[in-house]
């Protein structure tokens, strides 16, 4: 095996021809790359998961070029390529095939087995079928499975499929169902070479071999018939349902779905799953490394999920993501608590090029009694709001840390700290503005001006790192919607401090946020964790999404969290991808060491 | 299905659909929704959070497309026909209880809604009594899910009329009101007033990934031609 270069085995061919908008055509591209991904992701789909996507219409273009399906990249252009775009109007199968004999030609000399998936819904009247029959004796490894769907002449995915009487089409009738038919041509047919690396030769099984090969001899007995039924690709394709076609379009597809030939198949007797692999898609024998860290989602991804992240070009010097994964030590040199963080740009600030705004802190008093937590979400109305989360945190860590000296955490002034703090942002803020200010423009700079170009949430917490029992008290403290949680057991969320009221018929995005400070004297609050419990300070864009924490989200962090994960585990935890859910995200989380 | 905590913004395209807009301001209006999908398939943020509707009006208003999500791969847009006179408060009415509805039914999902803008499209007079649209009209925005409201008005609609219909009109953040230009061709206007409404709706997602909320609109030195943007104070 040659493991220089890509050798995609994939390759999904899609048309893109006609009146419709591109984006329609292209989120039909993004849907079925989707569901590619996700099934390599859950299943693995072959040892080389790599997708080669071309699109076409009179031209063919290589739009995805041997692309890692498990890549959380991996889409569709923003746009239908030039060439393709002056003539969408009409299509061309041959140039489909011209340029696969080049991409195949090039990347692994056809030697290698390679599935394409042609999907198209309309027709080209040229005579094709020659040009298809010479790619495919060039390349004897090349199974052709087409997938119509719209409205191609009759016939049309019949004619298509090669190795011919051996491969079927598919005819979606319904849009929706388009994606996953492809993932199972797909999956089907990585099976069928898998079963067949393991026995003889290769190529699909005849339909005239089907009795003798889906019986053999005393297994398991089934009838090659009963073996058939098992396998999805089997069921009739898809008729329409409750998403009729306009009548227009329903009276030119003449293409009857039961007239549609099946792929003919292994009998699955033998094979009902597919072989094990390990997580990272290796088989086991070949393994020279092994892990995976994969992407987390809760429900539905949503669009942005997939947006590209584009850096912010005024702030070159601040990270995209931090994190920290560490274990506190006592004097006696045991384990105390572990700690992890995490705070990662929202899709939103990735997409525009925007900074990261949210920040977190901490650090152990100097006699190693306390530790000091901080998050804090930079205002994002105001420009320079990350700064100010940078200050909120790491100075009210430092600020606290040091009350710690002569107060016990009871007693702590939390007027003083978060004055403190504001004093700290005004002073920085007042500085910074004042460099830049034009000729003509007053020099002072005041409180109200800076609060308007840096401004942050705080959540504060104290943990007694040396309790007299297995119950820590814990103290916390928060200004705006930034929140503490505790997990109780591993199961039940409770929250002690902040997050958002849920007053008013319709949503705004205000929040209180240092360096101003509220008249109402700051309301700390206190609890005990409990040794299979978990502190949680988040910022709202894990507080959103967790809501009250009764919802998917709450039971996927609970599932998550009841003990510590790796950190890079807990970074991407917080980066989990749910619909509309595009803010920074930050949580530090602490463990109590549960071998005391 | 809970969806805690997710914010949405829902926009609705109220479109005059009596028969003085037959011919090529129908076949405009008609291009509206397409260009709208468009712009979001090429936007995944903004996509994320927007909801829109349709509804036409004449004698009548109807609801054409629920409030839903333009992306849907199984929505199919419907074609504007024209049918009759022009009910403004048929229309008010209409989207009064919509928006209350699907509110609460968005609240109950456990979404969070941001105030709803309205962008209002006719090419002439209200022909239903003055004191019955009138009263429609109040009862929609003084509803506390009022929407903010953004008239567009061409061919024969009456400025004065149309600037009534701004709201809010006062406050930190006033809505406008959109008109054709005398003379222009009103199928371009309603073209222009859909890139107006394009680039607003761009805006306010954008505005609101940025911690604010509300409807942004866009900057007037930047309209296209052949419209003029009125503000609440131009009507005394």
């Amino acid at each position: 095996m040659n493991s220089f270069g890509q050798r995609p085995p994939i390759y999904l061919v899609v048309d893109v021809a006609g009146p419709e908008s591109e984006h329609r055509k292209l989120r039909l591209v993004n849907d079925i790359l989707d569901e590619l991904s996700a099934e390599a992701h859950a299943n693995g789909i072959g040892s080389d998961d790599h997708v080669t996507v071309v699109l076409f219409a009179e031209a063919a273009e290589v739009a995805v070029s041997a692309a890692p399906l498990y890549g959380a990249s991996l889409r569709a252009p923003w746009q239908i390529p030039l060439s393709i775009r002056r003539s969408r109007l009409s299509r061309s199968y041959i140039a489909v095939f011209d340029l696969l004999r080049r991409e195949i030609g090039r990347t692994h000399g056809g030697t290698q087995d390679t599935v394409v998936v042609m999907v198209t819904d309309g027709t080209d009247p040229e005579n094709w079928e020659p040009a298809l029959d010479d790619l495919v004796s060039e390349f004897p490894g090349l199974t052709l499975l087409p997938i119509t769907h719209g409205a191609p002449a009759s016939g049309t995915a019949s004619r298509l499929a090669r190795p011919g009487g051996e491969v079927g089409g598919i005819v979606v009738r319904e849009p929706s169902k388009l994606a996953s038919k492809v993932v199972e041509g797909v999956v089907t047919w990585a099976q069928e070479l898998k079963r067949r690396s393991r026995s003889a030769p290769r190529s699909m099984i005849r339909n005239d071999d089907l009795a003798a090969v889906g019986a053999p001899a005393g297994a398991h007995g089934r009838s090659a018939t009963c073996g058939l039924e098992e396998i999805p690709f089997h069921s009739p394709p898809v008729r329409p349902v409750e998403s009729e076609p306009p009548a227009a379009a329903s009276a030119a597809t003449t293409e009857l779905p039961v007239a549609a030939p099946t792929m003919v198949l292994p009998p699955s007797s033998s094979t009902p799953t597919p072989t094990p692999v390990t997580e990272n898609g290796q088989d086991d024998a070949a393994a020279e490394w092994k892990g995976s860290l994969q992407s987390f989602v809760v429900g539905d991804p949503g669009n942005a999920s997939k947006v590209r992240a584009l850096p912010d070009a005024t702030e070159w010097n601040h990270r995209d993501t931090v994190l920290d994964g560490v274990t506190l030590m006592d004097a006696d040199d045991r384990p105390v608590v572990e700690l992890r963080a995490a705070s990662v740009r929202g899709l939103a600030h990735r997409y525009n090029g925007t900074v990261r705004q949210d920040d977190y802190a901490y650090r152990c008093t100097d006699d190693g009694r306390f530790l000091v937590c901080a998050v804090s979400d930079g205002v994002s109305s105001a420009r320079l709001s990350h700064k100010a989360a940078a200050l909120v945190t790491r100075q009210g860590c430092e600020i606290l840390a040091n009350e710690l000296r002569e107060q016990a955490p009871e007693e702590i002034d939390w007027a003083r700290v978060l004055n403190g703090v504001g004093a700290v942002i005004l002073d920085f803020g007042a500085r910074l503005l004042q460099k830049s200010r034009q000729p003509g423009e007053p020099e002072e700079v005041t409180p109200e001006e800076v609060a308007r170009q840096m401004a942050a949430t705080a959540v504060f917490a104290i943990v007694d790192l040396r309790p007299d029992s297995n119950d820590r008290p814990v103290h916390v403290c928060t200004v705006g919607d930034s929140s503490a949680l505790i997990l109780r057991d591993g199961r039940t969320w409770q929250s002690l401090k902040g997050g958002k009221s849920d007053g008013g018929a319709i949503a705004t995005s205000r929040t209180a946020a240092l360096p101003m400070v509220s008249r109402e004297p700051p309301q700390p609050t206190s609890a005990v964790l409990g040794r299979d419990d978990v502190l949680v300070l988040i910022t709202d864009g894990v507080g959103d999404p967790l809501g009250d924490a009764t919802g998917p989200v709450g039971r996927f962090l609970a599932a998550k969290w009841s003990r510590p994960p790796l950190a890079l585990e807990f970074a991407a935890q917080v980066d989990f991808a749910r619909r509309s859910h595009d803010d920074d995200r930050t949580a530090l989380a602490v463990w109590p060491d549960r071998s005391r | 299905m809970e969806q805690t905590g997710a914010k949405l913004l829902p926009f609705y395209l109220v479109v005059d659909v009596s028969y003085s807009m037959e011919g090529p301001k129908l076949e405009s209006a008609n291009r509206i929704m397409p260009q709208i999908v468009d712009a979001l398939a090429q936007n995944p943020i903004l996509s994320d959070k927007v909801r829109f509707g349709l509804i036409d009006f004449s004698d009548d208003a109807q609801v054409r497309v629920p409030l839903c999500d333009l992306l849907e791969p199984n929505l199919v847009l419907p074609a504007l026909t024209v049918r009759g006179s022009t009910s403004y408060g048929a229309a008010f009415s209409l989207l009064r209880s919509e928006i209350e509805s699907n509110v609460a039914q968005l609240k109950a999902d456990q979404y969070v809604v941001h105030r709803p803008t309205v962008w209002f499209v006719s090419d002439g007079s209200p022909t239903d009594a003055d004191s019955y649209w009138r009263q429609a009209f109040a009862d929609l925005t003084s509803s506390r899910m009022y929407p903010n409201f953004i008239p567009c008005g061409v061919d024969d609609a009456d400025v004065n009329v149309m600037g009534s219909l701004i709201h809010p009109s006062t406050g930190p953040k006033p809505m406008a009101l959109y008109m054709m230009d005398a003379g222009f061709d009103p199928a371009k206007a309603i073209t222009a007033m859909a890139e107006i409404l394009i680039s607003s709706m761009l805006a306010s997602g954008y505005s609101l990934a940025s911690g604010q909320s509300g409807t942004i609109l866009p900057d007037k030195s930047n309209l296209p031609a052949g419209i003029t943007q009125y503000d609440p104070d131009d009507f005394v």
